[in-house]
């Protein structure tokens, strides 16, 4: 068990009983006391976590330099014509089953070749085997003279080393800076990685290989380890076109690991942007025709920066996600039961918020966890749903007790076994993390594979 | 949906030069208190408040269309207001540069707040933070209404043309 140091909140007892009674499956919510993890002298953003099986938390975050430092002069230089990025890339991990973190280390060894920001975050996972996985935007120069963003990756057998970083995918042969956002001449983004129970690491991003000439649709390639980590196989194109280029992927395995799960938001000709969800059943390879979960079609030319959450238990499948056209517009969680070949109609996770964004959703030991950020009169914070019944209820919202200053957002989420949730967030310029515990016992509410 | 205050513009000549002389940059950063005074300055005027990025390709698509409105509405009682939600880090001279090489005479505010959310707030705490995001000011400086994603100088006209 854990949470021998810190001090817990039960902000959702009460009402989630009486709840209990209506036949919803939710369960009560006990909080830790938020952590700072981010130097209070720096400015974090996008932050990003992932759990391994010993209990440990590991966070990435961009780091944005000092905190008093003048916001339009840049940390690491600013003033030449080009869209460079001028960011870097911390990370750290906790104690085991505790949320004690290491002091942060910095990934890139090239400073400043980091771009990301709240919707375009690095992502992080650990492998059975306990190596860390990390990959992220960097700018790279390309032999055309150009500059790209390219999905750069760095692995560490532990999280207490990172290896040279390498650039995943083969560069564009193309000089695409006319049509891609911020005249770069080819992006290699908005990316996600995944490691199969098996140890097979993928990584997927967004790409303006093939990308239509108005900028309006890219495609997803993606690349594939079958040792940790330590070499991937060529680079590969999953979808060539029909792909929001704005939109973050995401990515989900099945626990056995059969059936790998990838989030996305589409674009069509006329400008409609589903949110659609891909299944592979042969390692990522091949891909199943795309299924929409939305129940309104949203159309726009522009960008959304919307990602689709997706998260795995056997046949469950559960995403979150944000639309401005279903009714009333805001964050929305839908469910299968079936593997993913159908979904159940869209729920708003936050009808009452005059905004409500930037959902993600989590699963693990018989609760399934759905958080996102919503404006409040005292500005924007973090709420959350569980759901003990594989998502065919959801229980009342509970805020998330956090610093109190600054606005929170972008939270992101890993899930344990035994009915825990660590969240990572970011608010007032740091990244922040704390732990929330479904009370009762809930194994008994697992789905089977 | 909120009615701007009223702020002196005295305050906003320290921040805003509108009238843009060849040499005036074209890119001026804002905090959102600075924001706020921009268009509170505008107070009596039709306001087009156009929030757009450089990674944002439907929104370059739309900036020749946002010059045509302001060219077109020169002598009328209206303002257009471009507010940049680049990455405030990466640097008022790069948005500057880019400006000159694509969209030579465009002139846009550029956020300081860390979070594009902070900006929006002026004007709608609730943003959406999807880009391209329009908003037209009525007279006495309330949203009269958004637009959001890529749109023609005339649909943009017949949008501002309702409240002057």
């Amino acid at each position: 068990m854990v949470g021998c140091n810190r001090s817990w909140v039960s902000l959702a007892a009460a009402p989630l009983a009486l709840l209990a009674a209506a036949a919803v499956a939710a369960a009560p919510v006990e909080f830790s006391e938020p952590v700072a993890v981010s130097p209070a002298d720096r400015k974090a953003e996008a932050v990003e976590v992932a759990l391994d099986t010993d209990g440990r938390l590991h966070m990435v975050w961009v780091d944005k330099g000092a905190a008093d430092n003048g916001a339009h002069e840049g940390h690491h230089g600013a003033g030449h014509d080009r869209h460079h990025a001028r960011d870097d890339l911390f990370y750290t991990r906790s104690a085991r089953d505790t949320l004690r973190f290491d002091a942060p280390v910095q990934v890139n060894r090239e400073p400043g070749e980091v771009w990301g920001f709240s919707v375009s975050r690095p992502r992080v996972q650990v492998a059975p085997s306990g190596s860390v996985h990390i990959m992220y935007p960097a700018n790279a120069d390309q032999d055309s003279g150009g500059t790209a963003l390219v999905a750069r990756y760095v692995r560490s057998d532990d999280g207490t080393r990172f290896e040279p970083p390498r650039t995943l995918n083969t560069p564009a042969e193309e000089d695409r800076s006319e049509i891609v956002h911020g005249g770069f001449s080819a992006a290699h983004v908005f990316g996600t990685l995944g490691v199969a129970p098996d140890g097979r690491v993928h990584a997927w991003w967004i790409d303006t290989r093939g990308m239509a000439e108005d900028g309006s649709s890219a495609a997803i390639w993606s690349a594939i380890s079958n040792d940790d980590g330590h070499s991937f196989g060529d680079d590969f194109e999953v979808m060539g076109s029909g792909v929001c280029p704005c939109c973050q992927t995401t990515a989900a395995f099945t626990h056995d690991g059969d059936t790998v799960l990838l989030g996305l938001r589409g674009v069509t000709e006329e400008n409609y942007r589903d949110n659609l969800l891909r299944a592979s059943t042969d390692g990522g390879h091949t891909w199943g025709e795309p299924v929409r979960l939305n129940a309104e079609r949203w159309q726009i030319n522009g960008c959304p920066l919307k990602p689709t959450a997706v998260a795995a238990d056997g046949d469950r499948i559960y995403t979150a996600w944000y639309s401005a056209v279903e009714q009333p517009p805001g964050a929305y969680f839908t469910h299968s039961t079936d593997g993913g070949e159908t979904f159940s109609a869209p729920r708003a996770l936050h009808p009452e918020a005059s905004l409500s964004d930037a959902p993600v959703v989590a699963t693990g030991g018989g609760v399934t966890w759905v958080v996102w950020h919503a404006r409040t009169d005292e500005g924007r914070r973090l709420f959350l749903r569980t759901s003990t019944d594989g998502g065919d209820t959801l229980g009342d919202l509970v805020e998330v007790p956090g610093p109190g200053t600054g606005q929170a957002g972008f939270p992101v989420a890993a899930a344990t076994d035994d009915g825990r949730l660590l969240l990572g967030w970011q608010q007032d310029g740091r990244a922040w993390a704390l732990e929330a515990r479904a009370a009762g016992d809930h194994a008994s509410h697992t789905h089977a594979h | 949906m909120r009615r701007l205050p009223l702020i002196l513009v005295a305050a906003l000549m320290c921040v805003a030069p509108l009238a843009v002389a060849d040499d005036t940059p074209a890119v001026t950063p804002v905090s959102s208190d600075e924001f706020e005074a921009v268009l509170s300055g505008h107070e009596g005027k039709v306001v087009l408040v156009n929030f757009w990025a450089t990674w944002c390709a439907p929104c370059l698509r739309e900036i020749p269309a946002l010059m045509e409105v302001e060219s077109t509405l020169a002598d009328e009682e209206f303002a257009f207001v471009a507010l940049s939600m680049d990455d405030p880090y990466t640097g008022a001279a790069m948005i500057q540069s880019f400006i000159d090489r694509h969209f030579e005479g465009f002139t846009t505010y550029l956020r300081t707040a860390s979070e594009m959310h902070d900006a929006a707030a002026v004007i709608d705490p609730a943003w959406n933070e999807i880009m391209p995001t329009t908003y037209i000011l009525d007279r006495e400086g309330n949203v009269a209404t958004m637009i959001q994603g890529l749109k023609s100088a005339d649909e943009f006209l017949v949008a501002v043309r309702e409240h002057l």
